[in-house]
């Protein structure tokens, strides 16, 4: 059972992830990549994004392969667009190290500075 | 002489000179007739006549009946108690009606106040007038005397003393101010005199006008000051008025350009050190605008840096495309910032070296444009649209702001180093308007070839989601298409924009998937490596020939 925190998180990444999707990649294929990655994880893809992040971009990588870095990509320009400094790179080497709670620290920032938008 | 003064003496009394003169005769010459009194004193019988009845009537001549009637004076005793005795009883009567007249015309003036204020009007021609004129409106002063004139004026003024009427002014504690061009030294040495008894501001704008202000009441204007130092020029002229509209309409005038003068110290000291005045001049006219624009180019020594809106007009002419091509033939570092789009001008027209000099701005703001010259000036214009959308008015100042130029300057090389190469851009939209045309060139080629060809098209995935393309072909009797083609998009994202291809090709199950982009210099190693990994053809092109030649070429592979 998620907490009624978690559970606002992930309504916000969901909200944001999908707003960046369709505005990059174009409404039917970011659809896409979410059918995808759900039938690759087997669950909501933004429930395992909180609660496993490292699993979530596993199945990203195994829907889009080296693409899954585009999404990374974009999903951190909010990040500095909200004022937080941090590159794709770094992001990039926290799921590779597995630094879970740094990922969702980095995570609730994001839905924390799109909520109070 | 004595006769004279006797006769003035008389006239004091009471009597018109005529009857004074009538009364000493009579005194030297004894009874007189009126014929002989008309021949002595040359005038006519009927004044002579008139003038001894009212005499007879008051009691200094008496009557000598006869033929003709003659007429003597009383004794001159007798004839001034007469006359002081008529004048105290007439003071004594115009003292008992003094209270009557009093009240009776307080009551008619505070009925008829609105009408009984009649300003008034006076010409006065000639220097020496109009400046006595002035030193009486100054004589009345008791509040604050507002002076705008030419420097020449001002000099003359000191040479017939008006300085030291401001100098009794000053004592009183009356404030006085003076507004106008202080052009050079010679006017800033005069000026020092004036500066101990008056405020001295300086006005950029050299008027030939002389107005001077005298506790709001009164005005003085000449709307043209002959440029003489000259006290006695006649080719001077102007007019007083006590009029209140008048009077205030000009002091509003005054104020404002009180207001927006520069204190005459400063002036003094950049006068003094030969430095340039710093200042600020505004317009709000699109041409005003481009007369500056050309005037500062043309100034330029050394470095121009200039950021423009948009690179047609009104935001630059032909003028100012010549002056920029003419300062860089005479080796000026020019480097233009502009946002370049498909109906921009002048660039087919424009050398190579001026070309050279011109950066795309990543961004779409049309409205501000400025210029900074030699690290020394700058021209800042805001453009402002109609409701139809056209640019109907500018508003804009030039400075020599030494802080402002830097500020501008920071900001101009910030959005320099942000800037991209205009042959890519110019690439983007030549591109543009490539795939606009692309459709109708390539529809009969592709039925050649026995495709079926859509622009766009949309067709439904495994995931039962509709997928766009901006173009599909296919093999007659199949409804799936074996080629699924998208447009670099408008952000330039290849990226984003190969996976999204990437993703709905596979979701609608395309043997090949293409990719139109401008030029190959736009996709770097990582997207090309992305584009092989994701097996997208990459097609570049600027024309739509060229590009239908390239798709149909990999289709035949």
């Amino acid at each position: 059972m998620l907490s009624e925190n978690s559970h606002f998180v992930i309504e916000k990444l969901r909200e944001i992830y999908e707003s960046i999707l369709y505005s990059s990649i174009g409404e039917s294929a970011g659809r896409a990549v979410l059918l995808l990655l759900r039938r690759n994880l087997k669950r909501d893809p933004f429930i395992v994004l909180w609660e496993d992040p490292i699993a979530f971009h596993k199945a990203l990588e195994k829907v889009l392969g080296v693409g899954a870095r585009v999404l990374v990509r974009l999903l951190v320009n909010v990040l500095t667009e909200s004022g937080l400094t941090i590159n794709s790179d770094y992001f990039l080497e926290l799921i590779n190290r597995g630094a879970v709670e740094e990922i969702r620290s980095y995570l609730m920032k994001i839905a924390d500075s799109h909520g109070k938008k | 002489m004595q006769g004279e003064n006797v006769l003035n003496l008389l006239q004091k009394y009471g009597l018109t000179k005529t009857q004074a003169q009538i009364f000493i005769h009579l005194i030297k010459a004894g009874a007189c007739s009126v014929g002989e009194l008309s021949k002595s004193l040359k005038t006519n019988r009927m004044n002579i006549y008139r003038n001894l009845k009212s005499m007879e009537n008051i009691g200094l001549v008496s009557v000598i009946p006869g033929r003709p009637m003659k007429f003597s004076a009383v004794p001159i005793d007798i004839a001034l108690n007469t006359l002081l005795s008529a004048a105290k009883s007439k003071v004594l009567e115009m003292e008992s009606s003094y209270a009557t007249i009093l009240e009776a015309i307080s009551k008619i003036s505070e009925q008829q106040r609105e009408y009984t204020i009649e300003a008034k009007f006076r010409f006065h021609s000639g220097r020496r007038p109009i400046y006595a004129v002035m030193m009486q409106m100054l004589e009345q002063c008791r509040v604050e005397a507002c002076l705008l004139t030419t420097p020449s004026d001002l000099i003359c003024l000191s040479l017939c003393g008006f300085d030291e009427a401001l100098k009794k002014l000053s004592a009183m504690g009356i404030k006085a101010k003076i507004l106008t061009n202080i052009a050079d030294e010679k006017i800033a040495r005069v000026l020092r005199d004036y500066a101990k008894y008056a405020v001295i501001r300086h006005a950029e704008v050299q008027l030939k006008t002389r107005l001077l202000i005298v506790d709001d009441k009164m005005a003085f204007t000449s709307l043209t000051v002959e440029d003489s130092i000259n006290p006695d020029s006649e080719n001077d002229s102007g007019f007083w008025t006590d009029s209140p509209q008048y009077v205030g309409s000009v002091k509003e005038f005054f104020n404002i350009a009180w207001r927006n003068a520069q204190d005459a110290s400063a002036v003094l000291y950049y006068l003094k050190t030969g430095k340039v005045m710093e200042k600020i001049i505004t317009f709000n006219e699109v041409e005003e605008y481009h007369r500056h624009l050309v005037d500062v180019l043309e100034r330029a020594e050394n470095e121009v840096l200039l950021y423009t809106g948009r690179f047609r007009e009104p935001y630059l002419t032909r003028d100012i495309i010549n002056t920029l091509e003419k300062i860089c033939s005479r080796g000026v570092n020019v480097k233009i910032i502009t946002y370049l789009d498909e109906y921009s001008q002048f660039l087919e027209k424009i050398s190579n070296t001026l070309m050279a000099k011109i950066k795309h701005a990543g961004f779409e703001s049309a409205s501000i444009s400025f210029i900074i010259i030699d690290e020394s000036e700058s021209l800042v214009c805001c453009f402002l649209s109609s409701n139809l959308g056209y640019i109907a008015q500018a508003q804009g100042f030039w400075s020599n702001i030494t802080g402002f130029v830097q500020v501008l300057e920071k900001v101009f090389m910030e959005l320099w180093s942000k800037a991209t190469n205009p042959s890519i851009r110019l690439a983007e939209i030549q591109f543009r308007k490539a795939i606009k045309e692309m459709p109708e060139v390539l529809a009969p080629l592709a039925k050649e070839r026995g495709f079926l060809f859509k622009a766009p098209a949309v067709v439904k995935g495994s995931s039962g989601l509709n997928h766009k393309f901006n173009l599909t072909l296919s093999v007659k009797g199949s409804n799936k298409p074996i080629i699924v083609c998208d447009y670099l998009p408008e952000n330039n994202d290849v990226e984003a924009a190969l996976v999204s291809l990437y993703v709905k090709a596979m979701d609608v199950k395309a043997n090949l998937k293409i990719l139109l982009i401008p030029t190959k210099e736009m996709v770097n190693i990582i997207e090309r490596e992305l584009a092989v990994a994701y097996g997208i053809e990459l097609i570049d092109g600027l024309h739509p020939a060229e590009l239908c030649h390239k798709l149909l070429e990999i289709i035949a592979l």
